[in-house]
């Protein structure tokens, strides 16, 4: 039995012109220590479908519907407010992109670690902060001990993703949800980041959900990825698969507007035209029609029905891209 | 730290002194000669001339102002010119009076303030929200003196519960407790509420900004109590301009106090400082000008103080 198991995610805003369906459809399964890679650009629904899992989303204006959404056994729709709070930050713990907004300017890195092992592992002062101590070590922050009373200010921006990443693991949770968690760092940072969570969850058996617009980053660390676009999903694949068939117009599209080290020196990055899709009254077709590169006449009649393309690969695409030229 | 805190306390003298040189001008340009007024018209002229002279007031301007302050560089205020006593006597009576009641203005606009502020931010846009908003307008449109009358009106003579005088009164001084601050009860809301109109608006203004900050949804991400998430995490924020706005307005109170003063009958700063207009009784003036003027400093340093004391990234 997997993990997590999605079925049929649906997540609405209302608001003043109209009902954003942020989240329109998704299904997915992440099984016990997977690292799932969430791809898409802004507003393809990627963080919300994170926010949605965690019960984060505000309701009112938002609304998340699902026929089910099961994590470890229980449906997290079916929890109350109080029961989500018991879930959060213990067995399902997130990552936020910028640390120096995600941490609260005015408490001591130590004050917000002891916070949560206070609340969920019930531990008393001295304990907690023994265990906050720990958990900076594992994260690499030197001098422990001495930088529990340090306020977020004092710290560098990998630094503070570090304390998030020990904050996120303290009461070692079964599903970590890390949302752009290298975006805001530096390239050298991200890197280290990257196999700081790698390292961790993989001695933990943590199950991951990495949620980049950097396929790079995702390319290093994840199992399987899911391509988002409007609100859905419109690939999911092995990683490895995804890279040598890409089989949505979107992901192609993606892959030719990320930049590749071992590609030609000169070769042009190919950004994707037109605008992000409108989300209030989505077309009833394929969503990235508009902006396709690969369209066939088949697209302009009907929505495409997700395709199996074997080895745990499909795609909502009617396009025949084959095995992608190198 | 103390480094700062010495480079405000230098300027002081110097805003004061600015303070006093504008005060002394604005005294001795206003029309009225205060021994004209103290003496009334059939006095003779050798008395008038002996008043001025042991008041320093057939002096030139310049001569008068330099020895003024030459005397109150010493602690010495000089003596009131209408009243037979020393300026800084009437201010150990006054300025305590003044205080107590701008103290407990503050209190009641705090504890109305910080309530209120808070649910608005929480139930924002919500009935709770317009009816906290609602208050606020009401407290910035409905001037104190009104306001004062109508609460005397309610709690005083109708309900009979609350004393309408005895701020400063022996016999409330005499009783218990209850006696000493039940006069304060109703000059302190009439006085208060515009403050705690405007301290309402401010946390609910900062409370909204702050429960939008990534920070919040990381708290609530934690899965902390929601009380946690409001008083710990959004409440401390809230509060960094929050507390240096009320000292600011504390300061700014002892010295706006003369309409309630004169509805309660309060021997305070502000009825001593009118009537010394009133009487152009100059060094009175002068005094209490000078240590009102002192008070909103001292409170704006405060308020400067706390703010480093409350958030960790501001280092003098």
């Amino acid at each position: 039995m997997p993990l997590l198991a999605v079925r049929n995610l649906r997540t609405r805003f209302a608001t003043d012109r109209g009902t954003v369906r942020a989240v329109d459809g998704v299904s997915f399964d992440l099984a016990e220590g997977e690292v799932l890679g969430l791809v898409g650009e802004s507003g393809s629904g990627k963080s919300v479908t994170a926010l949605s899992i965690m019960r984060l989303v505000p309701e009112p204006p938002g609304r998340v519907t699902a026929d089910s959404m099961s994590f470890d056994g229980t449906d997290l729709l079916r929890l109350t407010e109080a029961q989500a709070r018991e879930v959060r930050g213990a067995s399902m713990a997130m990552v936020f992109q910028d640390p120096m907004r995600s941490l609260n300017p005015v408490l001591s890195i130590g004050r917000q670690l002891v916070e949560v092992l206070q609340r969920h592992q019930k531990l008393g002062r001295q304990a907690a902060r023994r265990r906050a101590i720990e958990l900076l070590e594992m994260v690499g922050i030197p001098l422990a001990d001495k930088r529990l009373a340090a306020y977020p200010h004092q710290f560098s921006g990998g630094m503070r993703q570090r304390v998030m990443i020990a904050i996120a693991l303290s009461c070692n949770p079964r599903l970590l949800i890390a949302d752009e968690a290298t975006t805001a760092l530096d390239v050298t940072i991200q890197a280290q980041i990257v196999d700081l969570v790698k390292r961790l969850t993989r001695e933990r058996g943590t199950s991951v959900i990495w949620i980049s617009h950097d396929l790079g980053v995702v390319a290093n660390l994840c199992d399987r990825v899911n391509v988002m676009y409007a609100g859905r999903i419109v690939e999911s694949a092995p990683i490895r698969d995804l890279f040598q068939r890409p089989s949505h117009g979107y992901t192609l599209g993606l892959l030719g507007s990320t930049p590749r080290i071992d590609g030609p020196a000169l070769r042009r990055l190919s950004p994707i035209d037109g605008l992000p899709p409108n989300l209030i009254d989505p077309l009833p077709l394929c969503p990235f029609l508009p902006r396709c590169r690969v369209s066939v006449a088949a697209c302009r009649e009907r929505a495409p029905d997700r395709r199996d393309l074997g080895h745990e690969h499909w795609a909502t695409c009617f396009a025949e891209l084959g095995p992608r030229a190198p | 730290m103390w480094h700062y805190l010495g480079r405000r306390l230098i300027q002081v003298p110097l805003v004061l002194l600015v303070v006093s040189l504008m005060t002394f001008l604005i005294t001795r340009a206003t029309p009225g000669d205060p021994v004209q007024i103290m003496l009334g018209m059939q006095t003779s002229q050798e008395a008038a001339d002996a008043m001025r002279a042991e008041f320093n007031l057939d002096r030139p301007l310049p001569e008068q102002y330099f020895l003024w302050v030459a005397k109150v560089a010493t602690g010495d205020l000089g003596r009131s010119i209408r009243l037979n006593d020393t300026v800084t006597s009437l201010l150990a009576e006054r300025f305590p009076v003044s205080l107590q009641l701008a103290l407990a203005a503050m209190l009641f606009a705090l504890a109305v303030s910080i309530p209120l502020g808070v649910l608005a931010a929480l139930r924002r846009n919500t009935w709770i929200d317009y009816l906290c908003t609602g208050y606020t307008v009401l407290g910035f449109a409905v001037p104190n003196f009104g306001l004062a009358l109508i609460l005397i009106y309610i709690f005083s003579i109708k309900l009979d519960w609350l004393p309408i005088t005895g701020i400063g009164s022996m016999e409330a001084a005499a009783g218990g407790w209850w006696s000493y601050i039940a006069p304060f009860i109703v000059p302190a809301i009439a006085l208060g509420t515009l403050q705690t109109a405007m301290l309402t608006r401010l946390l609910r203004s900062s409370m909204i900004d702050i429960l939008s900050q990534d920070y919040i949804r990381t708290a609530r991400a934690k899965g902390l109590l929601p009380a946690t998430v409001v008083i710990v995490h959004a409440l401390k924020n809230a509060m960094i301009p929050f507390v240096t706005m009320a000292t600011v307005q504390f300061g700014y109170m002892i010295g706006i106090q003369v309409t309630i003063e004169y509805i309660f009958a309060v021997p305070g700063m502000g009825s001593a400082i009118l009537n010394a207009v009133v009487t152009r009784d100059f060094p009175v003036i002068q005094g209490f000008t000078l240590v009102i003027a002192a008070f909103f400093l001292f409170a704006n340093i405060m308020a400067d103080l706390l703010y480093a004391v409350l958030d960790p990234r501001i280092r003098y």
